[in-house]
């Protein structure tokens, strides 16, 4: 029930809207009863379609406001859409390396719940910042001094947020690769839910609310690193270390996809 | 976050120092520095702890509050749980760098970090006891951490600081009672009792975690980083460990890096070795403060003392 | 020596990147353009309905590069006292530094915020009767909120948002909806159609470098623009309405001229 902000630079609606309140639905009952409920295996991520260029080249010449790089990244219901600038003339002039900086936002439809206000959250700021830990290691930055590298990311449709945020890394990891920014390699990310014992690949929104524990690895299988770790929630210590190890193997499935339609682009 | 700028040659003495086991302040890979704690000095506040990490008073410095609100349920929120909030400020005095905007990134950082710590089932508080009456009222813990002072290691005197302060919260007791309206409905009321002797402890508060965070320098990687050792991190992430030895939380932090697996899973390993030695000393030490704050003896000659004496 | 076919390439780059004014010129001189259209030619539209499943209603539509994405989320909210049985429509056009160099993060710039308005007052209340909105009079009604997200922008954005914005309310499947005890209760199962009491179809028309008369202008050729001209027709090719931007002069018999093309325009793409 979040009172939207007046903004004259807006149009704007009622004072205060809420949702509706759905009728008993699927709310409540367990996502994982009988399998999953799309029928994928439990170590199984959703299809991932990746597409390098969409809003930068194009059917004919770039234009001048074009972008360095982009990549539109789909898995499953998750689509998110990157966007990089750079390296252009850092807000820095003397800095011995170059800066890499994130934004991250969601549309206001992205959700399948409440509409996200046009203010930009506070989960907003702090994804951004994950996904600028995640893949700066991956960049030569120290080929860059006194640049900066921008990347703006939108998430078009959310499904399940830790999947959401490994959709970014991919996403922002093959836009720089478009964009022909020096790396050491590309950062495959990959989520799982824990399910009783037993750790879900990929979860989905409605698997994800039902997992007490979340984890997130961002993984660069060929510099062997693990560029990002992210737990949420409690699991015991041979759990998480079974979960590091599998979400670290998926992650180099995911790689493979994502170097394949990397390839293809240059085809 | 170097904000230090060290020379080649200081950056390799430190650099190869870790690797060999040798640290510049004589420490083992991973000893923590002396931690003073002191709980309950702010009065208005339902619990509070300052925890300051460091020698001789040079050192991480940070100050949390808790101070506990009744909130009105609204559609939507969870039916029967309370909550707990987090926020986490770097003071500008702390550091020149977080002058004007400058500390924006990081204190985003800390607040979700705690935030994951202290938000949710993970940080082993009985959410539920915080419930007055389901669809209707629940206590919100607000955990506010200030941090005064930065020497290296900020994530982890934050933690304790902020476990030192839930523990030593009490809240109000609440009574609630069923009464009719004019349909001759039952409905629930409560009453905040407003005795100050008359309060509760936090359910499960003695379950909450620590955190350790680990930077890996060179090919090793250390505990509770100095400022210096800091400036050459490579890579750093926090992992929160319950006193049931589950690990609660894993966070990764700004860093130049990534690390490799195998070294990863070693740290997940040394983080339940260090985490059981911090949870005894953090027993001893919170003892020992509250012990102080009851007494008395610990107070300062401040204005309010001089003040009770005349 | 002859110049080999990337050389020419090349050269042909610089010169676009140097002088793109001049470049631009020299096609417009010769009737065609530097993409290869003619001067009254659109570029082929592609609209998807139903793109995103966490919106009640949506569309993607792309005209050549531009890209645009609607999504309408259904909320409920209490009506205004003046106007109890009516909902309401909120229309919002975004144009993030995600889609184009040109706009900065934050709070939406000026083009935003004239394309959000023009497209608020052309679709609330004449394309969506705001009544059917109504849940309970003076108590609840829905709120429709439009975001128009911009993915990719290559000029003529407002077209590709009217039209992203008209199949997103064709698409949009508002739950049945019932107010009791104070609350707004909605079953999924049973969806209604919004009945729109018109179907908008723009075109632009664009001129470029004060001299050339083009439609469906993309980002370079906007850049040269010194006046627009936006033409909305409805489903009977009645003129909707009629909007000249900019300080360039377009002669009457021009105006003329783009009302037909648009209307041709729409007869083509069997609307």
């Amino acid at each position: 029930m979040a009172t939207n902000i007046m903004d004259r630079r807006r149009i704007n609606g009622p004072a205060r809207s809420v949702e509706p309140l759905y009728g008993p639905g699927a709310a409540g009952a367990d996502p994982f009863a009988g399998g999953r409920a799309d029928g994928r295996g439990l170590d199984q991520v959703r299809a991932i379609y990746m597409k390098t260029g969409p809003l930068s080249g194009g059917q004919h010449e770039p234009s001048e406001s074009a972008a360095s790089g982009s990549a539109y990244y789909e898995q499953g219901r998750v689509r998110v859409s990157c966007a990089v600038y750079g390296p252009r003339q850092g807000r820095r002039s003397n800095a011995r390396m170059g800066v890499f900086d994130c934004e991250f936002r969601y549309a206001p439809f992205a959700c399948s719940w409440k509409r996200r206000s046009h203010v930009r959250g506070a989960d907003e700021k702090e994804i951004s910042l994950m996904l600028e830990h995640a893949v700066a290691p991956a960049i030569r930055l120290e080929a860059y001094p006194k640049a900066c590298i921008d990347a703006f990311v939108t998430v078009i449709e959310s499904d399940g947020k830790a999947a959401t945020i490994a959709a970014a890394i991919n996403c922002i990891s093959a836009a720089l690769a478009d964009a022909g920014i020096e790396m050491y390699d590309s950062v495959a990310a990959c989520s799982m839910g824990l399910r009783g014992a037993q750790w879900v690949a990929d979860c989905c929104q409605a698997e994800e609310d039902a997992a007490p524990c979340s984890m997130l690895i961002a993984h660069m299988p060929s510099a062997d690193e693990v560029t990002y770790i992210l737990q949420h929630g409690k699991a015991t210590p041979e759990q998480t270390d079974q979960a590091v190890q599998t979400c670290t193997n998926m992650c180099t499935r995911v790689y493979a996809v994502i170097c394949r339609c990397l390839q293809a682009s240059l085809e | 976050m170097a904000s230090l700028i060290l020379s080649p040659a200081e950056q390799d003495y430190i650099t190869r120092g870790v690797e060999k086991g040798l640290r510049a302040d004589g420490r083992g890979g991973l000893d923590r520095r002396e931690v003073s704690l002191q709980t309950n000095m702010i009065s208005q506040a339902n619990g509070s702890a300052r925890c300051r990490t460091g020698h001789l008073g040079v050192g991480t410095d940070v100050l949390v509050g808790v101070k506990a609100e009744v909130r009105t349920w609204t559609a939507g929120e969870p039916e029967d749980r309370g909550a707990v909030e987090c926020s986490v400020e770097c003071s500008p005095s702390a550091a020149q760098k977080f002058e004007g905007r400058g500390a924006d990134d990081l204190n985003v950082e800390l607040t979700q970090l705690l935030d994951r710590i202290l938000g949710g089932p993970q940080s082993g508080i009985d959410l539920g006891a915080l419930c007055i009456i389901p669809r209707q009222a629940y206590w919100v813990l607000h955990v506010d951490a200030l941090v005064l002072d930065v020497k290296g290691s900020i994530a982890d005197t934050l933690v304790w600081a902020a476990r030192a302060a839930l523990l030593s919260t009490r809240l109000p007791r609440v009574v609630v009672e069923s009464v009719a309206d004019e349909d001759g409905n039952m409905q629930s009321e409560f009453d905040v009792v407003d005795d100050p002797e008359d309060q509760v402890p936090l359910q499960g508060a003695e379950d909450l975690p620590l955190a350790v965070t680990f930077s890996q320098i060179g090919k090793r990687y250390v505990v509770d980083a100095s400022e210096q050792e800091d400036a050459v991190t490579q890579a750093r992430v926090t992992v929160a460990v319950s006193p049931q030895m589950d690990i609660c939380a894993i966070q990764k932090g700004a860093a130049l890096r990534g690390f490799p697996p195998s070294l990863l899973t070693e740290i997940l390993h040394s983080a339940r070795t260090v985490a059981r030695e911090e949870l005894l000393r953090f027993k001893d030490l919170f003892a020992a403060a509250s012990a102080k704050s009851a007494s008395g003896a610990d107070e300062p000659s401040t204005a309010s003392t001089f003040i009770g004496t005349f | 020596m002859a110049a080999t076919a990337g050389q020419v390439a090349f050269a042909m780059e610089a010169f676009r990147r140097i002088h793109p004014v001049e470049f631009q010129r020299r096609f417009l001189s010769q009737e065609t353009r530097h993409d290869g259209r003619a001067f009254g030619q659109f570029r082929a539209t592609q609209v998807v309905k139903g793109t995103i499943s966490s919106a009640q209603g949506s569309s993607t539509v792309r005209i050549g590069d531009t890209t645009v994405v609607c999504g309408i989320k259904a909320e409920v909210c209490e009506p205004d006292v003046r106007r109890p049985d009516e909902g309401y429509l909120v229309t919002n056009v975004d144009l993030s530094p995600m889609c184009s160099a040109r706009f900065r993060a934050g709070p939406p710039g000026e083009s935003a915020q004239v394309a959000s308005e023009h497209i608020f007052r052309l679709f609330s209340g004449h394309v969506v009767d705001l009544r059917e909105l109504c849940i309970e009079s003076g108590q609840a009604a829905w709120v429709l909120s439009a975001d128009i997200v911009c993915v990719r922008h290559d000029g003529n954005v407002l077209d590709a948002a009217i039209i992203a914005l008209m199949a997103a309310l064709e698409d949009l499947a508002l739950p049945r909806a019932t107010l009791d005890a104070g609350a707004v209760t909605a079953d999924r199962s049973a969806t209604t159609r919004l009945t729109l009491r018109r179907r908008l179809a723009p075109a632009t028309f664009t001129l470029v470098d004060d001299a050339y008369l083009v439609a469906d202008a993309d980002d370079a050729e906007e850049q040269l623009a010194t006046a627009s001209l936006l033409v909305v027709l409805d489903g009977d090719g009645r003129l909707a309405n009629v909007w000249k931007r900019g300080a360039g002069a377009i002669g009457r018999a021009d105006i003329a001229r783009c009302i037909e093309a648009a209307a041709a325009r729409i007869s083509a793409t069997g609307e």
